[in-house]
């Protein structure tokens, strides 16, 4: 076991500064911004050294009580591209936000948004499957706060839907959890995931139906997902960006953790214990989440509604990619998270330049963007292309990937991938349809949109990170290979690196 | 730098160096003509057998990527690029809301296409070309329709390469490779054993290059993309961008040579099938473009009607159809670019596409009118020009395998090309100009050249078409297929004679100075204005004519229009768009789901949750 | 190991709780109503919590001269965790009860109404 307790800053700093950030505020309200942004970029740089010198996989241990007894963060492969990218995606947004948060209460705004960086990358390094819980509920209180935030009205009743889903998904997470504390009398993820053999297999089910469902509230997964749209179309921008680009994020990381790690049966294609297959039942939600939001996207004129379908969507998507249970599934899937996660935070950040210079956000009113500003409709195409995976953009080689593993699944994984691939023909049609109308009609007024440079910063360092991933697709791919060997071999990718002792099943 | 690579990397250096320096027009243009000039010159390093090779760090492995050259890439390599540099040089002067940009991606991806000797790259280059093609179509004359075109293509295009990639993964999960050579030779090993097996994994293909080139029945999209794409990029659309799907066909048609398969009149079965593809294409091509009243319309129409041949030809894959479907290709490029840089020198002159409101623009502009007449007779088929060597050949590879209904099929929409030439050619030049067109002028001196310049090669081709078949015959050698004789430049091969080019030309050239002697001496013509007709003493108002209704090929063919009604009425283009409307239908019914309640919200997530348990419980 | 089951009164009270919870949630459509289902669910787990650490024949978890926490070789102590894990759960349900309320609030001024029904765009 290789530990290497100063990593606690990573989850110790965002919360400690979050809770500075009302002194702060005291003495100006820009040095509260900077103070996020400083944050983060602390956040990205140490999980980014983290990963450069390779020092994962390693445990944080508190005051020398080894797992199981103490708590403990684990931070492997999985977790150290999760955090670098929980990370990066935070610290543009919070570029972004030294421009666009300029009224209301921008203080506690700040407060709230570190809280949900630091809870999610909490979220995403913890050993401990209560302490999921406590992470889920500190990113949903900040979350629903956040998403409350905004002049407008729609904006308290998204927020109002989320809370409303959110705590009853959480419920039920914490039912599951206390279930298998009755069975194993553990709550540290290694050793359950070690003993989860010896419980009684009815109970396990249903304890494993209820983590699913709680966890498929903030992993978008339909009919858990109602939220959604209302959510993300209610919110501000960036907050919409966040909650597409980190929270998402956190609640795929979680289920396919328990999933995989905890629930998993080792095998050329992960299955879970207990009396019925919680992959494939991932696997369906999936299914019906990528048709059902793409038919619904497809309906929509709201521009931002369509992106909130969109990444519902995606999340389905990456679910199928996990749910198959193989390496190369895994792989695809960590993949899919990674550029739908870039792809998605940027297009809602350009939806907000674009709605502050008072355009609307129907699609009709993206017409002519092309005369107004080259630089928002080229970067916006971007990001389509790279959610619709077309080469030259990271989505490419994610859904490449996610066809080849489920063609090597086969079975009835074939049918599941016709009906993503059909998904994605509905896919494409709406989001060209957007890029047509902004490449397309010349607009009444052709004032020219100049984007400020905080605002530019973010999405042209996403821009660069999509073609990046398309180019060199190494840059992501070989740390999402380590991540699918930590997810599907659970004893020698996990447990053993948690707890080296350990008597397996 | 290695010059395979250049082919690749100069095209997106130019492409950037476009984007960003697009809101100067003149520079944008003139960046994207250098480019495909520059990158012309590159080509003349490479040569057949050059390989480049890299590695892939991708899916858990060292996947290795290669670049290979062979005659076939070398042959499309030279053929597109250099059509690729009269495009945009007459873009130059041209007006039209091309982006060059994505015209340059198009160039590296098609460069790419045609040397990639694995499937990533393939697929990879494949969608590359696709998107940013798509994006080159938003944008054309008409706002909405050109983006109804665009979407229309993007549907098709995008479902295609969809198909495409099912095939490559179940095709690289048997044999553990991605490279096109061993994936193919596999094809080849188990053709016999499990032929509806390769049948399967042929036709996924098939699919996408199908739809690349406008195959029936996947045509439909042609006239809606090529009618409403941007007027600069429409001859790239048709000469270039069609040969994609011909050389997807010729990669994987050869795996029937070598096996045992059943054949039909001496052609290995899949062949069959798409021969038969192939004329069903030329004939459906043929009869609806002469009801078309709009000029780029009915070139689309045109277009794929002589895919159509190109495919039929391939599809035979003896020496002589190889050798036909490949030369045929060639000439389709060039009559069909000729075509339509004229045609688009028209519309920007005339400001519309219909051709009921064009006539008489020969007085006006006198070399187009040359060019386009030489294209089109080229198009039909007429000697000398290039494009009547072809169509020969194609005959004489049909006949030769006994495949009469096909080869009658193909003769049909040979005549019915003849109709629909005639219609456009008399509609836009010839008889009476409208007063709306007195101060059209000739096209700017880059126009002028890039006329000139096409003229001289459908005149050159036409006569000495041994140029073009000395490298085709080295494609086919390298098929492993003997080819053709030769025999000096002018002379063109066929199954049982060859033509000697030149003579022919000398005969024409004959018949027409004498013909042309006849006119000038004998006939006695004057000019007169459209409206200079006589009306019996009725005013024509009554009868709600207009000028246009004078002009000669109003309705042209109205009587066979309505014979042939009845048929027109199975509408394929009607299947997917009701398919794609109920699709919309379906969305607009499933977004009812999240109604905004969010006791709706919770009443799903309780439901999925006891369904879930209910589910456990059953199969406890 | 606890064996909770034991404890059926306060099991069923527990689940009784989550049920009368789930309905309130799902019957009322006013919003204070709801958040008080919310809370009302909240309990009942906490309630499960408590539970699951206890029955009725165990003994407190600390080691006295008189209390035994082995007896024949069975540990009959009180599994301390879950209690330390309630008060976790309470203090995250306050806040979010806590949240909930400054919404609604929010949402009666801007929306004027708090029928849940009614909270929702004309634009889909």
């Amino acid at each position: 076991m290789k530990t290497y307790n100063i990593a606690a800053l990573l989850v110790g700093v965002p919360l400690l500064m979050a809770f500075s950030i009302p002194l702060f505020g005291f003495i100006s309200k820009q040095l509260a911004k900077w103070i996020t942004v400083l944050t983060l970029g602390f956040e990205f740089f140490f999980a980014l050294y983290i990963f450069l010198w390779h020092i994962y996989p390693f445990n944080v241990i508190m005051g020398n009580w080894v797992p199981p007894f103490g708590e403990n963060l684990y931070i492997g492969p999985f977790a150290t591209v999760l955090i670098i990218l929980v990370s990066f995606v935070g610290l543009m947004i919070s570029i972004y936000n030294l421009w666009s948060a300029n009224h209301g209460d921008v203080v506690h705004f700040a407060l709230l948004f570190l809280m949900f960086v630091g809870g999610s990358i909490g979220l995403i390094s913890t050993g401990d499957i209560f302490n999921i819980f406590i992470f889920m509920e500190i990113t949903g209180i900040s979350s629903y706060a956040l998403a409350a935030y905004g002049p407008e009205r729609r904006a308290l009743g998204g927020a109002f839907k989320y809370l409303v889903v959110s705590s009853i998904g959480s419920t039920l997470y914490l039912f599951g959890v206390l279930l298998i504390y009755t069975q194993l009398g553990t709550l540290n993820i290694a050793e359950i995931a070690a003993r989860i053999s010896q419980t009684t297999s009815g109970l396990l089910t249903f304890a494993g139906i209820l983590l699913v469902a709680g966890l498929a509230v903030e992993a978008e997964l339909f009919p858990f997902n109602g939220w959604v749209p209302d959510t993300y179309t209610g919110a501000v921008n960036p907050v919409s960006a966040t909650l597409s680009g980190i929270g998402s994020v956190g609640g795929v990381y979680v289920l396919f953790r328990i999933l995989m790690t905890v629930f998993g049966k080792d095998g050329n294609f992960v299955s879970t214990y207990g009396n019925i297959d919680l992959m494939s039942l991932v696997a369906i939600l999936g299914s019906a989440t990528v048709v059902i939001g793409e038919l619904s996207a497809l309906a929509q004129k709201n521009v931002k509604k369509m992106l909130a379908y969109s990444s519902m969507a995606q999340m389905g998507l990456v679910a199928i990619g996990f749910s198959i249970g193989s390496k190369m599934g895994s792989y695809a899937g960590v993949f899919q998270l990674v550029n739908h996660s870039v792809a998605k935070a940027m297009m809602f950040l350009i939806l907000g330049v674009i709605v502050s210079f008072g355009i609307g956000e129907r699609i009709d009113d993206m017409k002519g963007l092309w005369y107004k500003s080259p630089f928002l409709t080229i970067t916006f195409t971007i990001g389509s292309l790279s959610l619709l995976g077309l080469p030259l953009f990271g989505g490419f080689w994610s859904k490449f990937a996610l066809v080849d593993a489920s063609i090597q699944r086969g079975g009835w994984y074939d049918f599941v991938i016709a009906i993503v691939l059909f998904a994605s023909v509905v896919e494409a049609f709406y989001y060209l349809r957007i890029v047509g109308y902004m490449f397309t009609s010349k607009p009444i007024s052709t004032d020219k949109i100049k984007v400020s440079v905080s605002p530019a910063v973010p999405i042209v360092a996403f821009s660069i990170l999509i073609i990046a991933i398309g180019v060199f697709p190494q840059i992501v791919g070989g740390i999402s290979w380590n991540a699918a060997h930590e997810l599907t071999d659970k004893m020698g990718g996990y447990v053993l690196n948690v707890i080296p002792t350990i008597v397996g099943h | 730098m290695n010059s395979l690579l250049a082919l690749l990397i100069i095209p997106v250096i130019g492409s950037a160096a476009a984007a960003i320096l697009q809101r100067y027009r003149i520079v944008e243009r003139l960046i994207t003509f250098l480019t495909f000039s520059l990158t012309f010159l590159f080509l003349f390093g490479i040569k057949t057998g050059n390989l480049f090779t890299w590695h892939l760090d991708f899916l858990g492995k060292n996947l290795e990527m290669g670049l290979q050259i062979t005659p076939l890439s070398i042959f499309m390599l030279y053929m597109t690029i250099a059509f690729g540099i009269v495009l945009t040089f007459y873009n130059l002067s041209e007006k039209s809301k091309m982006k060059g940009f994505l015209l340059l991606l198009t160039l590296a991806a098609s460069n790419w296409i045609f040397m990639s000797a694995d499937l990533i790259s393939f697929f990879f280059a494949w969608e590359l070309m696709g998107w940013s093609s798509i994006l080159m179509i938003f944008g054309g004359r008409r706002e909405a329709e050109s983006r109804q075109g665009a979407l229309y293509y993007a549907m098709m295009s995008i479902g295609g390469s969809y198909s495409m990639l099912i095939g490559i993964f179940l095709l690289s999960n048997l044999t553990g490779t991605f490279s096109i050579q061993s994936n193919v030779s596999y094809l080849v090993s188990i053709l016999s054993v499990h032929p509806w097996w390769v049948l399967g994994i042929l036709s996924l293909f098939f699919a996408a290059f199908m739809i690349k080139s406008g195959i029936f029945p996947f045509h439909t999209w042609v006239p809606y993309t090529y009618g409403e794409a941007p007027d600069g990029f429409v001859p790239y659309l048709s000469s270039v961008m069609s040969k994609y799907g011909v050389y997807g066909f010729l990669i994987f048609l050869p795996l029937t040579l070598g096996a045992h398969v059943p054949t039909v009149l001496g052609l290995a079965w899949p062949n069959y099938v798409l021969l038969w593809f192939g004329s069903i294409t030329a004939v459906v091509g043929s009869v609806l473009a002469f009801m078309q009243d709009d000029v780029k319309k009915l070139f689309a129409y045109s277009s794929f009607s002589n895919l159509g041949f190109i495919l039929a030809a391939i599809a035979i894959f003896t020496p002589i159809g190889l050798t036909a479907g490949l030369f045929h290709a060639f000439n389709h490029l060039l009559f069909n670019g000729a075509i339509f840089i004229t045609v688009i020198a028209v519309i920007s002159k005339v400001g519309t596409t219909r051709m009921s409101e064009m006539g008489g623009l020969w007085q006006k502009m006198p070399l187009t009118f040359l060019t386009f007449f030489v294209g089109i007779a080229a198009a039909a088929g007429i000697p000398p020009f290039a494009g009547f060597g072809s169509k020969w050949m194609i005959f004489q590879a049909m006949i030769s395998h006994g495949l009469i209904f096909a080869t009658i099929l193909l003769f049909f929409s040979s005549i019915a090309s003849f109709l629909y030439l005639m219609r456009a050619f008399h509609a836009i030049f010839l008889g009476q100009l409208s007063h709306r067109y007195d101060n059209v002028k000739e096209v700017s001196a880059i126009g002028k050249i890039t006329e000139s310049f096409l003229l001289g090669a459908l005149i050159f081709f036409g006569i000495l078409p041994g140029f073009i078949l000395d490298p085709i015959n080295s494609i086919v050698s390298s098929f492993g297929l003997k080819p053709l004789p030769t025999s000096g430049y002018e002379y063109i091969n066929g199954f049982f004679s060859s033509i000697n080019m030149v003579s022919i030309f000398i005969v024409v050239i004959i018949a027409f100075i004498f013909g042309f002697t006849l006119f000038a001496v004998v006939a006695k013509h004057k000019k007169v204005p459209q409206e200079d007709n006589y009306t019996a003493g009725q005013i024509p108002q009554d009868w709600n004519l207009t000028p246009e209704m004078y002009q000669f090929s109003y309705d042209f063919y109205e009587p066979m229009d309505k014979e042939l009604a009845p048929f027109l009425k199975v509408k394929i283009d009607g299947f997917f768009k009701g398919f794609g409307e109920s699709v919309e239908y379906i969305g607009g019914a499933v977004k009812e789901i999240f109604t905004g309640n969010v006791q709706i919200y919770t009443y799903l997530a309780i439901g999925g949750l006891v369904i879930f348990i209910i589910a456990g419980w059953v199969v406890w | 190991m606890v064996d909770f089951l034991q404890n059926w009164v306060y099991l069923t009270g527990s689940m009784a709780l989550i049920g009368i919870g789930l309905y309130i949630v799902l019957t009322n459509t006013n919003i204070f109503r709801i958040i008080v289902g919310l809370n009302i669910i909240d309990s009942g787990t906490n309630l499960f919590i408590v539970t699951i650490a206890w029955h009725p024949k165990s003994v407190m978890p600390i080691y006295t001269a008189t209390n035994n926490l082995v007896v024949n070789g069975h540990v009959i102590a009180a599994d301390p965790l879950p209690q330390s894990l309630v008060l976790t759960a309470i203090v995250i349900g306050l806040g979010t009860t806590a949240l909930a309320l400054a919404i609604a609030v929010k949402i009666y001024q801007k929306y004027g109404t708090l029928d849940v029904r009614k909270i929702k765009e004309e634009d889909r």
